[in-house]
């Protein structure tokens, strides 16, 4: 043979098919026959020709098939140069008192735990060092509407300052006064808030109140009915996983089109309250998997109207669209100070949310600068060494390591260490079955499963799916 | 239980790497290699163990073998 290989993995999806894919997340499913041959090569001239057509093969470097492959890879690793998204926190101080609350917050009436004058000039002299006019801010907390006035100085100045800005606020939703509003009312604000179930859920695991509770779904009608549902999303988080269904039908009778479907996570605050959110692994998934299946069935059971899980999208998107970076939680490389920062109610700046919780209960000091004094370049440097997988021996043996992403902050803090073998993790066990189910469920090939697959990569939910010709046998 | 898997036709540097990747995921299992034999003792279901073997014995053997290649594809990025 004239042809070299790429380097590859592969894998068991079923009793009879493996999936084999490539360094750039080429990928096709074959049989046991068909793939011993490749590793001994063994292939015949038609074999050649199909993994010539999949991206496997190359006569030398530079050639097409090489620069197509190389393409691929760059577009599936390439952060963005700038940073576009900061997650701010105006104020850890929040009015209610969530049981997992996975973001350190303090109570309403504390002193000392709000931006003043000086934070948010600093603020607005780091965004106009290290952005361009390009930017996404979110609003996090504590309960950011408690500093109203703070989001509305941080927005005009991006409008006096001509920034071509998106601003979400994540917020309980229990303080809407004319204030508020008129912010809402803009078109580049989205609202973004947490619906653990139904009222009696609700009022449980967050609001604590009768009163508080009836006041969060009076509002989340009053600015949907309003604004329109595309003004606000929600997501909940699940302690009780016999409520994951119930919860499925509950955010469809709201008018929800999307849900991410996600356990209590073991961070901030629920480290100490729901330590058993440390080893849901195994249970969980076998909770999910049950209910990706009602959803889809509920969708194929539809003409529209159609929902959307948040996880199942996302870790879909990086098999079949590369480029799908955004999202910090399923990415490689995942480096900080690349293009996000979440900059805390003191000013100091951590690579992620998660990584702002377990600094603050101690565990571990993720700082990485602060937004007075500037970077810690040292410590992002050593932080993003282990933030790629390519140089992971777990990984690079891994048949979704095109897709999948890293998350060391996970580990640490679940394990109070980052060296433990990658298929020993929860991130590893959880994105493995995610990664399995999909394509178990592409080669199932039952309709039900199409029609989502698709539905989710394009928003047409139709059972003529955007791929084909990925099963070699 | 105890099973061997035999690979007369790979070289012994693939087969010593699927061995310490064997031994180093799945430490429950009693392993040896010797005379490209695997002999792997301990309570398990017997095709999972034949399929990880499979699966870590011809995954090695594709590492090393596109070696080269992987670093010249990461040297031209």
């Amino acid at each position: 043979m004239t042809y070299n290989y790429f380097p590859y993995n592969f894998r068991k999806i079923d009793h009879q098919y493996f999936l084999v894919s490539n360094i750039s997340g080429n990928f096709f499913l074959c049989k046991k026959e068909t793939l011993d041959k490749i590793i001994h090569k063994k292939i015949d001239n038609n074999l050649e020709k199909y993994l010539l057509q999949k991206g496997f093969l190359f006569k030398e470097q530079g050639d097409f098939n090489w620069n197509n492959n190389k393409f691929k890879l760059v577009k599936r690793k390439m952060l963005p140069e700038k940073i576009g998204y900061y997650m701010i926190v105006p104020t850890l101080r929040c009015n209610i008192n969530c049981s997992y609350c996975q973001v350190s917050r303090v109570d309403q009436s504390t002193n000392g735990y709000d931006w003043d004058d000086n934070t948010l000039d600093h603020f607005f002299k780091f965004v106009s060092k290290y952005s361009d006019k390009n930017i996404k801010i979110e609003f996090q907390g504590g309960e950011p509407t408690l500093r109203v006035d703070i989001i509305k100085k941080v927005i005009q100045w991006a409008d006096k300052n001509k920034y071509k800005a998106e601003f979400a606020i994540c917020t309980n939703l229990l303080n809407i006064n004319q204030e508020f509003e008129e912010i809402i009312a803009r078109d580049d604000v989205h609202l973004s808030t947490s619906i653990d179930g139904s009222y009696e859920i609700q009022k449980n695991q967050r609001t604590k109140s009768d009163d508080l509770a009836k006041n969060f779904f009076k509002n989340f009608e009053y600015v949907s009915n309003k604004y329109g549902l595309d003004k606000i999303s929600a997501l909940p988080t699940f302690y009780d996983f016999d409520q994951v269904v119930p919860t499925i039908d509950f955010y469809e009778s709201l008018g929800l089109k999307t849900i991410y479907l996600r356990p209590v996570n073991f961070q901030g605050f629920a480290r100490k309250k729901h330590p058993i959110s440390k080893n849901l692994t195994e249970e969980w998934g076998k909770i999910y998997n049950k209910a990706l299946d009602y959803i889809f069935q509920k969708n194929y059971n539809k003409k529209n109207n159609f929902m959307m899980e948040f996880s199942f999208l996302t870790n879909l998107r990086r098999i079949f669209q590369p480029g799908s970076n955004g999202h910090v939680d399923l990415r490689n490389p995942n480096f900080a100070s690349r293009d996000n920062f979440i900059v805390d109610y003191n000013g100091v700046l951590f690579p992620s949310d998660e990584a702002r919780m377990i600094s603050r209960i101690g565990l571990v000091d993720l700082s990485l600068g602060n937004i007075f004094d500037g970077l810690d370049s040292e410590k992002i440097s050593n932080y993003n060494w282990n933030q790629i997988s390519d140089v992971n021996s777990d990984c690079i043996h891994c048949s979704y390591q095109p897709y999948c992403g890293i998350d060391t902050v996970d580990d640490l803090s679940r394990y109070n260490r980052i060296d433990l073998p990658k298929i020993k993790t929860n991130f590893c066990q959880n994105n493995l079955r995610k990664f399995d189910d999909i394509f178990s469920r592409i080669l199932s090939n039952k309709p039900e499963n199409i029609l989502n697959i698709t539905g989710h990569l394009t928003g047409i939910f139709s059972t003529i799916p955007p791929f084909s010709d990925i099963i070699y046998d | 239980m105890s099973v061997k898997y035999k690979f007369d036709n790979e070289s012994n540097e693939v087969l010593e790497r699927a061995f310490q990747r064997l031994n180093y995921n799945n430490s429950s299992l009693n392993i040896t290699l010797s005379n490209k034999e695997f002999t792997i003792d301990g309570d398990f279901n017997e095709n999972q163990v034949k399929e990880e073997v499979y699966k870590t014995v011809y995954n090695e053997k594709i590492y090393l073998e596109t070696l080269d290649i992987r670093k010249k594809i990461f040297s031209d990025l």
